[in-house]
């Protein structure tokens, strides 16, 4: 350590507390005097809420609150699950929704990453798709179903698109956004670096707006599943939104919901394959406070 | 002038600054008749307070902006970003997916150079402004003076002749602030640089400059012209002399004079 003497060292000392002045962080807030439920561990605190409200619902459906037909007690819903979950059929149309899913959410990703970086580094693109993009804003983007499949049949490629359509546009928008979001300073030091455009936009743009791009995929998976699902509901033979409709006309409301506990899962799980990847990606925006 | 042409760094002759405003005649003159020069190895400092156009004569210095009345020429040559022109922001602008090696390695990679000695490079600059240790941190795991310190060290890599600082330390704490001025101007002087520091603190200037131009605002122009004869190395010490409260006083009242003439 150079040109230092005691008195800086207290100083170094003191610079390492978190500063409050100029947009530094701020130090950690004390906790609060904790209330009675909080002690408990938050997991088995929600774990608790879901057992009594099932525990709740199937009192309810047994004194005949509502007739089991129209709603099913859990343990109904929990044997139709296993019953589902152990026919072979049921993996073809798990297969089938989890492939429209995927393989739209990526197309769908891909195009509005790409169209979103676009957007984001030239003013000129962004002027041209202006319209289109607040249109587009505004559309409900289920109305796309039934077109899809007078335009592409009945097949899968409908419901890929579904996906697709519907979950490209928070990407497209938050790519965007964190494109157009950079500090103009941090731009300004590039600048005065004399850094190329690739320079600038390969070590400041592109990490820079991977936090919100990584919002936007989350967003978009969610919404990527709801194509899929809508996209079977107009015109499917196979799939989990085939099969939740076969199942609501048969009267099978336990299967119904058995299917709609399998799509849950299925969000989830994506959706923490997503958080994992945006944790280990973007690694600072989880560290820093 | 003051030395031979040679030593003249930056050489500024009556330069101006009008901001172009839609629909309007005239426009916004932040800028006016500003006349300075830069010698080799010393610290030029440019006091005012905002608004006093002296952040837009630093980045004309830069190359950032473009004048409209006068001359300038940096380095012999009209101004342009280049790696022999540093320029430090009051931001630390560090970025946070990489660490402090990685953020001080930035203007080496900008300019394709070795990747090996820019690192034993970046390791000497770290050790340099107290940094050793902290190498593999991440800018979020440092106070906002450390920051600073690593921006710095960041400045410093391509080995500029000239530093131009824009309220380098303006967001630290006093005293941060001041073991960072005086840190500063050690460095300056064991490196042999040329430094231009923009600042609203009086204080800051008379610790660390050798020339003090004092801007007033509306329209920015240059006020007068405070010489700083203080020895090297200079340490907290001298804050303490009459002298240096004489050197304040003088700062100050050509700050003051032109709040009296804008109130008449």
């Amino acid at each position: 350590m150079t040109l230092r003497d005691d008195s800086d060292l207290e100083t170094l000392a003191e610079e390492r507390q978190p500063v409050t002045e100029g947009g530094a962080r701020q130090a950690p807030v004390k906790h609060r005097p904790r209330m009675k439920l909080s002690v408990m561990h938050p997991g088995s605190l929600a774990a608790l809420g879901g057992v009594a409200i099932l525990t709740l619902w199937q009192i309810l459906v047994s004194v005949g609150f509502m007739p089991r037909i129209l709603l099913p007690p859990p343990s109904s819903i929990a044997s139709a699950f296993f019953a589902t979950i152990t026919e072979s059929f049921f993996y073809r149309h798990l297969w089938t929704t989890f492939f429209e899913v995927i393989t739209g959410y990526a197309i769908g990703a891909s195009v509005g990453f790409v169209l979103g970086i676009f957007l984001g580094i030239s003013p000129l693109a962004k002027r041209v798709a202006r319209p289109y993009v607040v249109a587009f804003q505004g559309l409900p983007k289920v109305v796309f179903a039934p077109l899809f499949v007078t335009l592409f049949g009945f097949g899968l490629l409908p419901k890929t698109l579904m996906a697709a359509a519907i979950s490209f546009f928070p990407i497209l928008i938050n790519t965007e956004a964190g494109m157009t979001s950079v500090d103009p300073e941090a731009r300004r030091l590039m600048g005065s670096m004399n850094a190329s455009k690739k320079d600038t936009f390969f070590k400041l743009l592109l990490p820079h707006s991977l936090s919100m791009v990584f919002a936007g995929l989350k967003t978009g998976l969610t919404l990527a599943l709801v194509g899929a699902i809508v996209g079977e509901f107009f015109g499917a033979s196979i799939g989990l939104g085939y099969l939740l409709q076969l199942y609501t006309y048969q009267l099978q409301v336990s299967r119904v919901w058995a299917i709609t506990a399998v799509l849950a899962i299925m969000g989830v799980v994506l959706f923490q394959l997503v958080e994992m990847i945006h944790r280990k990606v973007v690694f600072w925006e989880f560290q820093r406070t | 002038m003051v030395g031979s042409e040679m030593d003249v760094l930056i050489d500024v002759d009556a330069l101006g600054k009008t901001f172009q405003i839609s629909n309007e005649t005239g426009g916004l003159v932040a800028l006016e008749d500003a006349t300075l020069h830069v010698t080799r190895g010393s610290i030029v400092a440019i006091l005012g307070a905002s608004g006093c156009g002296k952040s837009t004569l630093l980045n004309i210095m830069a190359g950032l902006m473009q004048h409209t009345e006068g001359g300038i020429t940096v380095l012999g040559d009209r101004p342009r970003p280049r790696p022999e022109v540093g320029l430090m922001f009051q931001k630390p602008l560090l970025f946070d997916w990489r660490n402090v090696l990685q953020n001080v390695l930035i203007p080496a990679e900008v300019m394709k150079l070795p990747k090996e000695e820019a690192i034993l490079r970046a390791r000497e600059l770290l050790d340099l402004v107290g940094l050793t240790q902290f190498t593999k941190r991440y800018p979020w795991e440092l106070s906002g003076g450390m920051q600073q310190r690593v921006a710095l060290a960041r400045v410093l890599l391509p080995d500029p002749e000239l530093l131009l600082l824009d309220e380098p330390f303006g967001a630290l704490d006093e005293r941060t602030r001041e073991a960072l001025d005086v840190e500063l101007q050690e460095i300056v002087q064991r490196t042999s640089k040329t430094v231009v520091l923009v600042t609203h603190s009086i204080y800051e200037t008379v610790l660390v400059a050798d020339k003090v131009y004092v801007m007033t605002p509306r329209p920015g122009r240059v006020a007068g012209v405070v010489d700083i004869p203080f020895s090297r190395p200079r340490t907290s010490e001298v804050t303490a002399s009459a002298d240096f409260a004489q050197k304040v006083g003088e700062c100050r009242e050509l700050l003051r004079a032109d709040e009296e003439v804008s109130v008449v």
